[in-house]
């Protein structure tokens, strides 16, 4: 009884019939597990378990926001957010249980900007907005590999031991005490500073060179705040040789050029590049904003840039917002409705999961949730903690389970083909396939089976592309995976067969 | 025994590999592996013992799905036999590094902290209290398990089961296992003819590596 009327304060009106709503205890520790990554203590369990529904409800509130407080929580929180901006170099991958269980891994402007947001409870736009900085002295700072936190912001106000933007003598500096850290802040209506745009990890994540004029940096803003992930596209050929390849692999198509012969190259085709209709698919966007970090290759530049906030937004409107540095660019973007719905989707894919469909309904009941709490990070974590769709887990079931790994396998393919501008076929992630198209879903699934060669297990498949050639990986086993779906029908993620299996291509 | 072997084998079915995040529920990050193997060992407050542990079982965090730094997806999509290994030979390392101490030290009340990872006090006390020391520091791994009653074997599945797992409320809530007792019961018999450290060692190394463990 007890649990039947937690289900019913619990459960999703119109969650899928194959979904089953957690028990008290069971939330509990799936609150636990997202949040800190333990279990629950045995005794919290057991407590929980001998509750009312209206006892367990507000037992579960009072532990999510213990657990929301505690320091697993913003190690987890902080991991998640290293993983967003791809900070992690590959080559500590391994290292990481070292460097994250000691104060090293913590200590650099970047990741103690991370940490704040959920020791303070920060508004999730200080991620852009953020005027104040937590700078650790060089020993520490491991993760600036190239320009240590202190060298990075000398550059713009003066900092105690440094010359000229530079440490100046690392072995023999008695003032700084390693691994110290000091408080630095700007003023609120510095146009230079933007969170961690105008941090050295991000700078020294996302480097830039003559030809990239910060298009890498812009390329990683519009992924991480708009989630826009702008894939390299790399035209098809046909077999006619094609300039833009020459630009994409200089000295690839012949040996033996001299440094300066590349620069050559790379300079010629910088305007075909340019100028190229897939190229342009992206390069409107990515170059004014590129514009904003004119001037900062290393270290940010102390004086700041103008460009522009240019973008076609979810509407199908192109935003062209002109901005007179980073600041005000950053502002814009917190003003975009596509960065609101950007970030709601980041926090869906961590705490309820990309495998759930986010609906219209609760995609604007989230956008009202996130402006409600002030877009306070630990508030909104914990409306999204107390929502239906957390306290629900999918029942185990293979076919289900092969149509969700098939669709995320599709995920890829479909975020090449929606920005190629030569891609006319459907979404292939909105099922049935076809949609949109005056084709079946079984004429698209045979395509599909023909361009993978699943006959002959992708010995001739023509996509994906590799990686070089802007596509992915694609593993036999995926393979596989897509010729046992369709060989099982299709199957959507609700079980419903696209086709009849009996007649599979 | 035959019909009950072919229950078991329904009831309990052995490891579903999914995607990392799949079916609404996550997999374990490779720092969440760590933090829930460092809660079990109890060496959550003891840097040393979490060193000595780090040593024992290095984490490699390709193998536990950590993302990729450049394309933020999973390095592998599937937990594989890397992960499977991994885990196994982590769980290993670490019950063998804990034996080990149990070994080097002239200290009842350490052993007994040590024990206490894997079996109930009231156990330990009971077979070991007319021990001497030295005797003690081995009962775990000269005592075949068939000396302890049938209970106090089901009694050490249970408390290795909610101590990984959680309450049986919390497991069935995956719905993988259908029966919580069963199950504890298929632990037991699968591991007899064993040490008390071997079956321990056993169960929990069986634990790990499921999704009720691995997913949350």
């Amino acid at each position: 009884m007890k649990l039947t009327l937690f289900l019913i304060l619990f459960t999703l009106s119109n969650t899928s019939a194959f979904a089953t709503a957690l028990s008290g205890v069971a939330l509990l520790n799936k609150a636990s597990m997202a949040l800190r990554g333990i279990q629950p203590d045995l005794q919290d369990q057991k407590q929980i378990m001998k509750m009312t529904s209206e006892e367990q409800r507000s037992f579960i509130n009072i532990k999510i926001d213990e657990y929301l407080s505690s320091q697993k929580y913003t190690q987890k929180m902080n991991l998640r957010l290293i993983e967003l901006f791809q900070f992690l170099p590959p080559d500590l991958i391994e290292k990481i249980p070292k460097y994250y269980s000691n104060d090293t891994f913590d200590k650099n402007a970047s990741t103690q900007l991370f940490s704040e947001m959920t020791t303070n409870n920060l508004s999730w736009d200080k991620l852009l907005t953020q005027k104040e900085y937590t700078i650790t002295s060089p020993a520490n700072a491991y993760f600036s590999l190239g320009i240590t936190d202190y060298a990075f912001y000398s550059n713009l106000i003066s900092l105690p031991q440094t010359q000229g933007g530079y440490i100046a003598d690392f072995e023999n500096v008695p003032e700084i005490e390693y691994g110290k850290t000091s408080r630095i802040s700007f003023k609120n209506d510095d146009p230079r500073i933007a969170g961690i745009l105008s941090s050295p990890r991000f700078f020294n994540r996302y480097v830039t060179t003559g030809l990239n004029k910060n298009r890498r940096r812009a390329a990683a803003i519009f992924r991480v705040f708009l989630c826009d992930k702008m894939n390299a596209s790399i035209p098809e050929t046909n077999g006619i040789d094609d300039a833009t390849y020459d630009l994409i692999y200089p000295g690839s198509a012949q040996d033996g050029f001299t440094e300066k012969q590349v620069i050559e190259i790379l300079t010629r085709n910088d305007s075909i590049h340019g100028s190229h209709k897939d190229c342009k698919a992206c390069h409107y966007k990515l170059d004014p904003m590129g514009q904003v970090f004119a001037g900062s290759g290393p270290i940010l530049n102390s004086v700041a840039s103008p460009g522009a906030l240019v973008f076609k937004n979810s509407k199908g409107e192109i935003v062209n917002q002109p901005v007179n540095g980073l600041a005000e660019l950053a502002e814009k973007i917190t003003q975009q409705p596509d960065y609101v719905d950007c970030q709601i989707r980041h926090f869906w894919s961590w705490f309820i999961g990309d495998d759930i469909t986010l609906t219209e309904e609760r995609r604007q009941s989230l956008i009202q949730d996130f402006e409600s709490v002030g877009r306070r990070t630990n508030d909104f974590v914990k409306k999204l903690i107390l929502k239906e769709e957390f306290a629900t887990r999918l029942d185990f079931d293979e076919i289900k389970m092969t149509a969700q790994s098939v669709k995320k396998l599709f995920k890829q393919c479909q975020t090449c083909h929606s920005n190629s501008v030569d891609y006319l076929g459907p979404d292939l992630t909105a099922w049935p396939i076809g949609q949109g198209s005056s084709d079946t879903p079984d004429y698209w699934i045979k395509r599909i089976s023909k361009v993978l060669d699943l006959p002959h297990s992708g010995l001739k498949r023509t996509m994906p592309p590799p990686p070089d050639k802007g596509g992915f990986m694609i593993t036999k086993s995926d393979l596989n995976m897509v010729a046992q779906w369709i060989a099982l029908g299709a199957p959507d993620e609700n079980g419903l067969k696209q086709i009849n299996s009996e007649d599979k291509p | 025994m035959k019909f009950l072997s072919w229950l078991l084998l329904i009831l309990v079915s052995s490891i579903s590999f999914a995607e990392f995040s799949q079916l609404s529920k996550r997999y374990l990050t490779a720092h969440d592996f760590q933090n829930k193997l460092y809660d079990f060992m109890f060496v959550n407050n003891d840097t040393n013992l979490q060193s000595a542990l780090n040593q024992y079982c290095k984490v490699n965090m390709k193998q536990l799905g950590l993302n990729n730094a450049a394309t933020s997806q999973p390095i592998s999509p599937l937990p594989n036999s890397a992960s499977i290994q991994l885990i196994q030979s982590c769980i290993s390392d670490s019950l063998e590094f804990i034996k080990y101490n149990m070994q080097s030290t002239q200290d009842f009340v350490k052993y007994k902290s040590l024990a206490n990872r894997l079996i109930p006090a009231l156990i330990i006390d009971k077979y070991t209290q007319n021990l001497n020391n030295n005797d003690r520091q081995f009962w775990m791994q000269i005592t075949p398990v068939s000396a302890l009653t049938s209970d106090e074997q089901y009694q050490i599945a249970s408390f290795l089961v909610e101590k990984s797992l959680g309450v049986d409320d919390v497991i069935l809530s995956y719905g993988i296992i259908q029966d919580a007792n069963a199950f504890r019961q298929y632990l037991v018999e699968k591991n007899q003819n064993k040490t008390v450290f071997e079956f321990t060692k056993s169960i929990v190394n069986e634990l790990f590596l499921r999704d009720e463990f691995l997913t949350y």
